[in-house]
């Protein structure tokens, strides 16, 4: 059975609690020094990525009580990362660059992204500390702001800003994937930047600040939205080998156009984050 | 004999406006720069060229018509100078980079700065960069503390490499001598940091280990202009600046580890003197 949702509503919804969280995330930034008095970073940033999940959760769950939730800190419960059916879906990345954002960092955003019939509907990224709001909604473009954004149109790798990650693994052969990856494109594109987000990495894409962005190892919530707004910017988001896109594989290649998505495909050294998201 | 205080005030007291005004026009540059989306190649380097040049003459005129016996030191002044740097005197004089991360400029990536610095007798006693994209105006006089808008910044107290976020200059990669050097260095720092961030931009990434956005940062065979101001706000934010192996920084040579805590900066240098005894990544 397909289902059918009100995109409209669910995004004002969304754009609603995204607001609402960005205050909560400001009012804790302010505390700060207080939060680094009483325990260490990892303990402010855990919960504040669960109170601002729990405000994004249980207000879409006021208006939607039937829809379902893939989200950072509920994949990281004992239940594990949920599989995807055709049901609504809301994928939810509460803080995207959580270490960042004790430290008042510039680049941490809410991503919230939503499915149905495993199709991506609707996509947010809000960047509070910039005041950085993307949003998209399939076949309606993608915006910034309220700006309607596209895509750089860039071509060739060598005249190409790109942005990436370096990952937070320890893993030896994962970093020396990483590493090799960047000393390529240290090479051959024309400027690098790691941001310190995935979600704005590709929103930066979208936006033709930047033209394309890869990474191997996020997951499903870190990219759910900005795959959305990419593509509804005029972009392509394939799978890094050169394949379709494959949103549960922890790998993402985001550009400005095919042909630079194909030349970056064919340049980048692949590797395999186990296990998937599903 | 040092800089007076009351000199270093009256100096501050001076700059402070056309600091402000500065950061106005490079924000109407970055404004403007987004909207010409069809620039071809050459434009692009016209257009920061324009700007640049219109910050440091507006600042270089304003400064000499006050106090006509100051030097400057700077990035268009060095390149009217046939690329040579002047020497550092004993004279007060300015150090300014008009549009620090140019790329991000006609990009619109918040990371661009107008950065001055004021040495007195070789000695760095003023730093103020404006970040209008970010609405940041960083400002510092020697020995009394480092600010932005006004409240007072400090580094962050990360001892730990494994905890701490880092930034390194990437466009350093872009030249063929010095790319090996960085790769391996990159591939050492990064590997043991929380995480490694790169956003092509000096003076905003020296900012942010002043104010505690950041915990670290590293860069070599970059120019006075770049690193003059953000100097002091680090050690004015309570901050360590050193040469990569240790040694004291030298403006005029500004290769340098900055970070909270020397103990983070220690275990930084350790890494990079690590990097460069071996000839390629992860082996000798």
């Amino acid at each position: 059975m397909s289902h059918n949702v009100d995109v409209e509503k669910c995004l004002e919804v969304a754009s609603n609690l995204v607001s609402e969280a960005g205050r909560l995330i400001a009012r804790n930034n302010e505390q700060r020094q207080d939060f680094v008095c009483k325990s260490n970073d990892i303990d402010l940033v855990t919960q504040t990525d669960k109170d601002v999940e729990q405000l994004l959760m249980d207000g879409i769950r006021r208006h939607f009580p039937e829809h379902k939730f893939i989200g950072e800190e509920e994949s990281s419960g004992a239940e594990g990362v949920k599989k995807l059916t055709d049901e609504p879906t809301w994928i939810i990345d509460p803080v995207d660059g959580t270490m960042n954002f004790v430290h008042a960092f510039p680049h941490s955003c809410i991503s919230v992204g939503l499915k149905v019939n495993k199709v991506t509907e609707l996509g947010l990224v809000y960047n509070p500390i910039l005041e950085q709001r993307f949003t998209a909604r399939r076949g309606h473009g993608a915006f910034y702001n309220g700006r309607r954004i596209h895509v750089s149109g860039q071509k060739e790798l060598g005249k190409a800003l790109v942005t990436s990650e370096f990952g937070t693994t320890r893993d030896e052969a994962k970093m020396k994937v990483v590493h090799e990856n960047f000393e390529k494109m240290a090479k051959k594109a024309h400027g690098l930047r790691v941001l310190g987000s995935a979600a704005l990495n590709m929103s930066m894409v979208a936006l033709g600040a930047a033209d394309a962005n890869y990474e191997f190892g996020i997951h499903a919530w870190d990219v759910c939205a900005g795959d959305l707004i990419v593509r509804e910017a005029g972009g392509v988001v394939i799978d890094p080998a050169g394949g379709e896109f494959d949103i549960m594989s922890r790998r993402v290649l985001a550009a400005a156009t095919p042909e630079l998505a194909q030349e970056i495909s064919k340049v980048l050294t692949q590797f395999n984050p186990l296990p998937r998201d599903d | 004999m040092a800089a007076s205080k009351s000199q270093i005030e009256e100096l501050y007291d001076f700059i402070y406006p056309l600091a402000v005004r500065a950061g106005e026009i490079l924000l109407e540059g970055y404004q403007n720069a987004g909207k010409a989306v069809a620039l071809k190649d050459g434009e692009f380097y016209n257009v920061v060229t324009a700007y640049d040049n219109q910050i440091e003459e507006f600042l270089v005129e304003k400064i000499l018509a006050r106090y006509p016996d100051h030097k400057f030191i700077g990035e268009e002044d060095t390149h009217k100078n046939d690329n040579v740097t002047k020497e550092l005197t004993d004279a007060p004089t300015w150090i300014i980079d008009p549009i620090d991360g140019t790329s991000n400029f006609i990009k619109q990536i918040p990371h661009v700065s107008v950065s001055i610095g004021l040495s007195i007798k070789k000695q760095i006693v003023l730093g103020v960069v404006n970040n209008p994209a970010q609405n940041k105006l960083y400002t510092a006089k020697l020995g009394q503390g480092a600010f932005c808008n006004g409240k007072p910044i400090q580094v962050s107290s990360c001892e730990h490499l494994n905890d701490a976020n880092v930034a390194y200059e990437v466009c350093l990669l872009h030249a063929p001598k010095i790319r090996n050097k960085h790769i391996k260095r990159i591939y050492h720092v990064g590997s043991n940091a929380r995480r490694l961030l790169a956003y092509s931009a000096v003076v905003d990434s020296l900012c942010m280990v002043a104010a505690g956005n950041l915990d670290a940062f590293h860069i070599e065979d970059m120019y006075p202009w770049d690193c003059a101001a953000g100097y002091l706000l680090i050690r004015e934010a309570g901050g360590v600046v050193t040469h990569p192996y240790g040694g004291p920084f030298d403006i005029m040579k500004p290769d340098l580890i900055c970070a909270g805590t020397e103990t983070l900066r220690a275990e930084i240098e350790h890494l990079i003197r690590k990097a460069d005894q071996e000839k390629h990544v992860g082996g000798e």
